[in-house]
């Protein structure tokens, strides 16, 4: 582009590595707040900061002695932003859920193309990502509809309930007590056997969501377009009613449409949008998250 | 080559491969150090992220304060203790994230 000054190879890795250690930390915190909050209370007085910085402290031994980078990791999260973050949290989400509620209407009904703009606006906004409900003109066939619970997916051969869950998670009765489907997802398992799972699979696994591939627009005549775009694509949902977020990734195909629901969750992904109880459904936004570097974390979105 | 902290797990990892792709990109010595110090740290962040994956949470806090106090031989024997192949999650997600960082380099090599 004309007058445009392009970055040097330096400018653009230090910047995609930056991005990706801010979100990597940012779900490390989110991921495992209340141990990290319990190291930072017993350590020395002069060891001590504040809550949500003690995930930038955990990895303190690692950060550079080199000023300019300091200051780089520092800009991350900055002393002011943090400190309105911090007495600031409950407005970004009522700021949401405000904004969710007169940007869609009463009922859960797919979105007009104007409606589903303004929410592309919100999202990437809101979470400082870029969400669209289309990428490259390939979409689903909505944006809003009713999430009911799956179950868990077969990983690798031979993977069982005995084998799927971390010890937290057993100790959790909804997510344990989903049980696993008894085929494999529709993109065949995760890994070909449990020695070469990496956590990479775990996570997919883990924050999956069916949805209904084969209602997408023209979707038998443009199957060459669509091969490859669904799989693992990462997608947004949102809870409009009480805000919660997670970033998640489409493992499965369904659910079919007699159910009277348009996507399914994983039980984890259940869990965290706040509809692992009771009826087990709800509504919710879902958006594909355009990530091509994959540097977003998958799991709960912290606002 | 820059000596930076040791870590409980550094015997296990190295990231000197990613130091020789980057001579071969444009960016000038002190450069190079800086994206260093990055990809490190983003490892580091990578492998805290798999180990307390696996912990309970009051194994978590144990590991926590035993890494904050730098007592290396005890996180091994807590780690061991809890987690089957602890070190063989360590060396995946440490393959994964030196995968990422390489394949960006490539792609920057390639604009």
């Amino acid at each position: 582009m004309p007058g445009k000054r392009q970055k040097s190879q330096y400018q653009v890795l230090r910047k995609k590595w930056l991005v990706r250690h801010k979100q990597a930390k940012a779900a490390l915190h989110q991921k495992h707040k209340e141990a990290l909050e319990f190291v930072s209370d017993i350590l020395p007085d002069k060891e001590k900061i504040a809550p949500a910085a003690v995930g930038l402290a955990m990895l303190a031994s690692s950060l550079p002695a080199s000023n300019a980078l300091a200051a780089a990791t520092n800009q991350v999260i900055r002393p002011k932003e943090e400190a309105v973050a911090e007495i600031a949290p409950i407005d970004k989400k009522q700021a949401l859920l405000d904004e969710l509620k007169s940007a869609l209407p009463q009922q859960v009904r797919p979105l007009t193309v104007d409606e589903e703009g303004k929410l592309d606006e919100i999202l990437s906004r809101t979470f400082g990502m870029e969400v669209r409900h289309e990428i490259n003109g390939l979409r689903l066939n909505r944006t809003y509809g009713v999430i009911g619970a799956e179950q868990h997916l077969m990983r690798y051969p031979g993977d069982t309930m005995a084998t799927h869950l971390s010890p937290s998670e057993v100790a959790n009765k909804m997510i344990y007590s989903s049980g696993m489907a008894p085929g494999r997802g529709a993109w065949g398992y995760f890994t070909r056997a449990g020695q070469n799972m990496t956590q990479k699979d775990v996570e997919r696994e883990r924050w999956y969501i069916a949805v209904q591939t084969f209602l997408a627009p023209e979707y038998n005549t443009r199957l060459s377009d669509y091969r490859g775009f669904f799989k693992f694509r990462k997608m947004l949902l949102v809870n409009p009613k009480a805000g919660q977020a997670i970033v998640t990734v489409i493992g499965d195909a369904g659910p079919a449409e007699w159910t009277g629901k348009h996507l399914g969750g994983s039980p984890e992904v259940m869990y965290h949008l706040g509809l692992g109880s009771g009826s087990r459904k709800g509504g919710v936004l879902y958006f594909f998250i355009d990530d091509p570097s994959d540097t977003i974390p998958l799991g709960p979105v912290k606002l | 080559m820059k000596s930076r902290p040791k870590h409980f797990y550094s015997q296990l990892v190295s990231l000197e491969d990613l130091e020789t792709d980057l001579g071969l990109t444009t960016v000038s010595g002190s450069e190079k150090e800086e994206l260093m110090d990055l990809a490190h740290i983003n490892l580091h962040a990578a492998i805290i992220d798999t180990i307390l994956f696996h912990l309970t949470d009051s194994d978590k806090k144990k590991f926590l304060e035993l890494m904050a106090l730098g007592e290396d031989e005890k996180i091994w024997e807590h780690l061991n203790s809890k987690v089957e192949k602890i070190e063989e999650k360590i060396t995946d997600t440490a393959k994964q994230i030196k995968s990422q960082l390489k394949e960006d380099i490539k792609k920057v090599k390639r604009n």
